[in-house]
């Protein structure tokens, strides 16, 4: 059963089920997004997923299908993400928290390469950290990665290439144009 | 548009997109019950149907109404070249004190059935 058909028994019959194989096919894709916006912070990443879903099923009426259902996800997640930090700001990170800031650790063990481009990726700006991950990570297009981060196309573009730019030269042993 | 800015930007290295592309996709999450714990926070199902109850009702309410008083204030046409003249009869009698009440019964309880699904943009600024 496709996303729209799903979204349509859960709008038209409140149907939880529906429901609930969305969120099994996208938690995926937005749990992983907010581990990487909470630096590896599962719990807080879990809570704000939670958030996340439980705002789509209140206003899955207004999904109007123009975007992908997981971007359209993703979009709040990111939005529910900045709230969270603007609630936590000013809060003092614990010494075991700040050890959790690593990049998204990944269940299966890590090639070299895998490794080298997660240690790699640390160089780089939060902003552009976040578009990496959508594009690369997650295969998202730059106008779905606009959309969900509400900035414009030509910042996302803008960014992937800092980005590339900041790795390559971290990366350079790996690189087979070099 | 997009293939315009795209021929401003320098070219792509290839090698290093793929080599990126490879390399930074990640292994689906396992579930772990997540799922289970979304629904069960789910709040409550919103019942559409005491809404559409209620949006039939005042629109029956509002036409019965309003129907009743040009019923009663004179009989009804019998020739269609009278049919100018009720019409701006009856515009007439939903300008009184009865026919604006029918109607704002009508309009309320249109707005209170669909209030969730009307977002017009100025809304959005609330």
């Amino acid at each position: 059963m496709t996303d729209q058909e799903l979204i349509a028994r859960a709008v038209v019959s409140g149907d939880r089920a529906a429901f609930g194989k969305l969120v099994q096919r996208h938690q995926s894709a937005v749990r992983h997004f907010l581990r990487h916006l909470t630096r590896g912070d599962h719990a807080l990443a879990d809570d704000v997923a939670q958030e996340t879903f439980v705002q789509a099923w209140r206003g899955l009426t207004r999904f109007r299908g123009n975007s992908a259902f997981a971007t359209w996800l993703l979009g709040i997640a990111h939005n529910h993400w900045r709230n969270a930090r603007r609630r936590q700001r000013g809060i003092p990170m614990e010494p075991e928290h700040l050890a959790a800031l690593e990049p998204v650790p990944s269940p299966a063990p890590a090639s070299d390469l895998k490794h080298d481009l997660a240690h790699a990726l640390r160089a780089l700006d939060p902003d552009e950290q976040a578009v990496f991950h959508l594009h690369f990570q997650q295969g998202l297009s730059h106008s779905e990665v606009a959309s969900v981060l509400l900035c414009p196309l030509g910042t996302v573009k803008t960014h992937l290439n800092r980005g590339k730019e900041k790795l390559r030269p971290l990366l350079a042993s790996w690189n087979p144009t070099n | 548009m997009e293939s315009n800015e795209l021929n401003s930007l320098p070219p792509p290295d290839d090698a290093f997109e793929k080599l990126l592309r490879a390399n930074a996709v990640m292994p689906p999450l396992d579930d772990d019950g997540f799922s289970r714990r979304v629904i069960a926070a789910l709040p409550p199902a919103r019942r559409p149907a005491p809404q559409v109850w209620l949006a039939a009702a005042g629109l029956a309410a509002g036409l019965v109404t309003v129907l009743a008083g040009i019923a009663l204030a004179q009989p009804a046409p019998s020739a269609l070249v009278a049919f100018n003249t009720e019409l701006v009869d009856a515009v007439d009698q939903l300008l009184t004190p009865a026919g604006t009440g029918a109607l704002a019964i009508t309009v309320g309880s249109l707005w209170f059935a669909f209030r969730d699904r009307w977002h017009p943009a100025w809304t959005k600024r609330f």
